[in-house]
């Protein structure tokens, strides 16, 4: 079904702390292809993070000098360094952020500073065990591997001589962990604690999502990347990975502006659940301008509270839909839309059928993924703050103030769009068979400025 | 013996379905059944998608999957979302975008099912609804008009099903005559004769004197297909191939040129037995039902795949099966996500089994059109008992079904089963079973 995703599937993201047991490090080490494989992802690149989005595995209890503790599927399990870099090497992930020390949005800022030094200092051994790990090794136990097909053992031969000639993680993007709570010094003192260093391909912005206030944010992400102190040059050549900040498109939107390019969501995952059809608009009427009324250009249905909908989305529990034959949003091409109606997926929810979270799911990724195509596209034509004008337009009162005079003085620019663009992709927890939910873009050249000139606003927002 | 000239194969020519026996061997036949909306092929096997959706799988994948036709539900479907909701969507062909064939069973199973919910009497079935304890009647007309609503290519007769496990001679006499007065009723009640196919369905229990009576008052009314109905429900293995070879008998049994439809059977042996008895249609839940609960159909039997024995056999299911899920997954990643209860995992088995049901009835009918069916016979059951303890009740079907199984199955179970409790000390029945696990290996096989 992850084929079946239009427009097409970025990149898929997974959390290590799922895989530290059923299936653990020694089984997928045995299993000898890594994730992509095991999982059956296909072509896209994986990222690793050290965080799934749908739960929050962090805070059972307290983390030490040494590791962190996290609940997962089978239970607690401490996890340092060393046993974090050997379950990414046996995962072979394109990319993968390195051990965080996380903290929620309301810690102390004695708890902020520990985060910080822990953090900064499992970067250090995460980044000598990464180039542990891409030394060719030696030949392990892979005889088990991939039996079956010749197809499958001509792949399984493959991968024992390409193990045999680099490591696993040979070729893998290491994104170092950023903490920092919720005070923008702080960010800053710890993103400047890591700041560039070989090794790092990029970053990734962690504790986000853990309670803030969403108009809080800019100014978090802000801190973080230009505590880091990098010359423009050098910052344009970086990816930056935010997890927990997609709660909805507005959120997604948001943290693109402030720079974010891979975003791993939930969001998907959550309404699919409640048994909505995602149904925002994407496109802005044409030739739209700030302070036109909104007037969907793409398609939207509306919101209804008669059928339980809001703009955002609409929910497929409602009576109104037993008889309507449509798709689910017209217009939109996805799997679900093209092949079944309202009515049908109405009936699978109330008969309590599988299919009717398979057709959601299916459909909302379609949508996330589509939202994201129109943001890159956006941002590759140069008129990113016009589009993010017209979406924060379709709110009565937006989520975050836009700081006058702020031009999108960011990492957006001309580029062709999607060119470098990866997409993150949610997996299910550690289980990947699970549609994934998609997010913003093209990582593109850097303007004058730093990554991003935005002032913290006060919080003035309403979530309609 | 084999009969393969044209003009002495079987058929039959009904105002909305034609069968065609396109080859024999025996007892068993290759057929294709040309209904409204498809043409399929026999031996057939149909996924059950009771409440409209074979659970978990889009209508995109049964197609990949090559189903020729799959099941509704009369009764779930009538209590939601309504039969006549379903056919302002089009029927159900077109509420739920299947385009190939569709069958409904009547709701007479679910007076099994649901038994304790249901008041059987002549005038029909009143049902108390296990969603919100309302009551239904179901009786004859009421069916076949839900049924006409629903719009399948095969509706089935509600009949009266005793569950073959009472021990109540007169119930299943009652039964098997008010199945015929049923069936006259459904027959007058059928609005749409020339777009729908009523089949009747054969009760009796396990007495064979009452299964002649059903078979031949229900020959009388001239239907376009028949089915078996009231076995998987309890009985013997003994008793149930003795009926269905009953049923099928070329003298005796239901025409030979129409359909021949044995209800309930899906395990994949059974599919087996009774095609070499002569069936060409099953339904089951148990490929959906038993994926759900991990395990995975294959040649040797079953996987459990929740066993810790599969966390690291990076192995395909089955490596004679080229379903997307043998193709791209291993038995320890469907272990891993069978464990934690991942709803997808029960997708991804649901998929590779009914795979496995629909290579299973394509060999047989590819073994029975290229004339070696009884050499399949014989290599599907080394694979399934390669011990040689192919149980008895097998055996005998197959001998009664001209397929000599020497070579295969041994008189006394192979050295080191000990199942048989004849050369050695007697054996407690827990230990013979445990012995016999041993034997077969870490595979489990089948339970009978």
């Amino acid at each position: 079904m992850l084929a079946a995703v239009t427009p097409p599937v970025q990149g898929v993201q997974l959390s290590v702390m799922q895989f530290m047991e059923n299936p653990d490090a020694a089984t997928l080490r045995q299993y000898g292809r890594g994730a992509a494989a095991f999982l059956a992802l296909g072509p896209h690149p994986l990222l690793a993070s050290n965080r799934d989005p749908t739960m929050y595995e962090y805070g059972t209890r307290p983390a030490t000098e040494k590791e962190v503790h996290v609940c997962i599927h089978s239970g607690g399990h401490m996890v340092g360094p060393a046993r974090y870099m050997d379950t990414v090497a046996a995962l072979q992930p394109d990319m993968y952020v390195t051990l965080c020390d996380e903290i929620t949005a309301d810690s102390r800022p004695k708890r902020i500073a520990t985060s910080a030094r822990r953090t900064a200092a499992w970067l250090g051994t995460c980044l000598e065990l990464a180039v542990q790990h891409s030394q060719p090794q030696p030949q392990q136990q892979q005889d088990a591997g991939a039996e079956g097909t010749a197809a499958g053992e001509a792949k399984a031969a493959a991968a024992r001589e390409a193990a045999a000639a680099a490591g696993p993680l040979s070729g893998s993007l290491a994104l170092a962990a950023l903490t920092g709570g919720a005070l923008p010094a702080e960010r800053a003192r710890a993103a400047k604690a890591v700041g560039d260093r070989p090794g790092i391909a990029g970053y990734a912005i962690c504790g986000l999502g853990t309670g803030e206030d969403p108009a809080q944010r800019p100014a978090l992400i802000a801190a973080s990347m230009e505590g880091l102190g990098l010359a423009p040059e050098a910052a344009a050549g970086r990816v930056v990975f935010a997890s927990g900040v997609v709660g909805g498109p507005d959120e997604l939107l948001e943290a693109v502006a402030a720079g974010v390019d891979l975003m791993d969501c939930a969001y998907v995952a959550q309404v699919t659940t409640g048994g909505y059809a995602l149904t925002f608009p994407l496109r802005p009427p044409p030739g739209w301008q700030p302070g036109d009324a909104p007037g969907a250009g793409g398609a939207g249905a509306g919101a209804d509270v008669a059928r339980g909908s809001d703009d955002t989305k609409m929910n497929l529990w409602a009576t109104a839909y037993r008889l309507d034959k449509g798709p689910l949003l017209p217009g939109c091409g996805c799997f679900a839309c093209a092949r079944h109606s309202r009515a049908y997926v109405h009936h699978l929810l109330n008969a309590h059928e599988m299919l009717a979270e398979v057709l959601l799911e299916a459909h909302n990724t379609s949508h996330m993924n589509a939202f994201c195509q129109a943001v890159r596209e956006a941002i590759a034509e140069g008129r990113f703050e016009q589009y993010r004008a017209w979406f924060r337009s379709l709110r009565s009162a937006p989520l975050v103030d836009m700081a006058p005079g702020a031009a999108g003085a960011k990492r957006r620019a001309s580029g062709p769009a999607g060119a470098d663009g990866e997409a993150e992709v949610e997996a299910e927890a550690g289980a990947g068979a699970a549609p994934v939910d998609l997010a913003a873009g093209a990582g593109a050249e850097e303007e004058a400025g730093s990554f991003g000139r935005r002032q913290a606003g006060r919080a003035k927002w309403v979530r309609v | 013996m084999a009969s393969t000239s044209a003009s002495a194969l079987p058929s039959s020519d009904s105002p909305a379905l034609k069968f065609k026996v396109v080859a024999t061997q025996g007892r068993a036949r290759s057929s294709r059944m040309t209904l409204p909306h498809y043409t399929a092929a026999t031996p057939m096997f149909m996924p059950v998608g009771t409440q409209g959706s074979v659970k978990g799988l889009t209508t995109a994948q049964l197609t990949e999957l090559d189903c020729h036709v799959i099941l509704g539900n009369t009764y779930h479907l009538e209590n939601r979302p309504g039969s006549e909701l379903v056919a302002e969507m089009g029927g159900l062909h077109g509420f739920i975008n299947w385009q190939r064939g569709m069958l409904t069973d009547s709701g007479g199973f679910q007076m099994v099912s649901l038994l304790h919910l249901a008041e059987i009497t002549e005038r029909g079935v009143t049902f108390q609804s296990p969603i919100d304890g309302s009551a239904m009647l179901l009786t004859p007309e009421q069916s076949i008009a839900i049924q006409n609503r629903l719009g399948a290519d095969i509706i089935m007769a509600l009949d009266d099903v005793v569950p073959t496990t009472t021990n109540d001679p007169a119930r299943f006499e009652e039964a098997t005559h008010r199945t015929t007065r049923w069936i006259d009723r459904c027959i007058s009640a059928h609005s749409r004769p020339t777009e729908q196919n009523l089949f009747a369905i054969v009760q009796g229990g396990l007495d064979t004197r009452l299964r002649q009576i059903s078979i031949q008052q229900l020959m009388e009314r001239d239907l376009p297909g028949y089915a078996i109905g009231g076995l998987a429900g309890g009985e013997s293995k003994d008793d149930f191939w003795r009926v269905v070879a009953q049923c099928t008998h070329p003298q005796t049994g239901l025409p030979a040129g129409k359909p021949r439809y044995v209800m309930g059977i899906g395990y994949p042996l059974d599919i087996v037995v009774c095609s070499a008895l002569g069936a060409d249609m099953f339904d089951s839940v148990y490929p959906t039902r038993t994926a759900r609960f991990g395990v995975a159909l294959v040649p040797e039997g079953v996987l459990k795949l929740k066993n810790a024995a599969h966390a690291k056999d990076f192995r395909p299911l089955d490596a004679t099966c080229d379903c997307m899920v043998c193709k791209n997954y291993t038995r320890a990643y469907l272990h891993n996500v069978v464990t934690r209860g991942i709803a997808s995992a029960a997708i991804l088995v649901t998929y590779h089994n009914i795979a496995y049901t629909q290579a299973l009835t394509r060999r047989m009918r590819a073994a029975i059109e290229e004339h070696r069916f009884p050499d399949w016979v014989r290599d599907y059951l080394r694979t399934m008992f390669p011990a040689g303890d192919v149980p008895g009740w097998v055996r005998d079907a197959m001998a009664e079904a001209g397929v000599d199984l020497a070579g295969v199955a041994t008189e006394q179970p192979a050295a080191g089963a000990g199942a048989a409790a004849d050369t050695a000390a007697p054996k407690s029945a827990r230990a013979e079973k445990r012995a016999a696990g041993r034997a077969r290996g870490p595979v489990g096989a089948t339970e009978t």
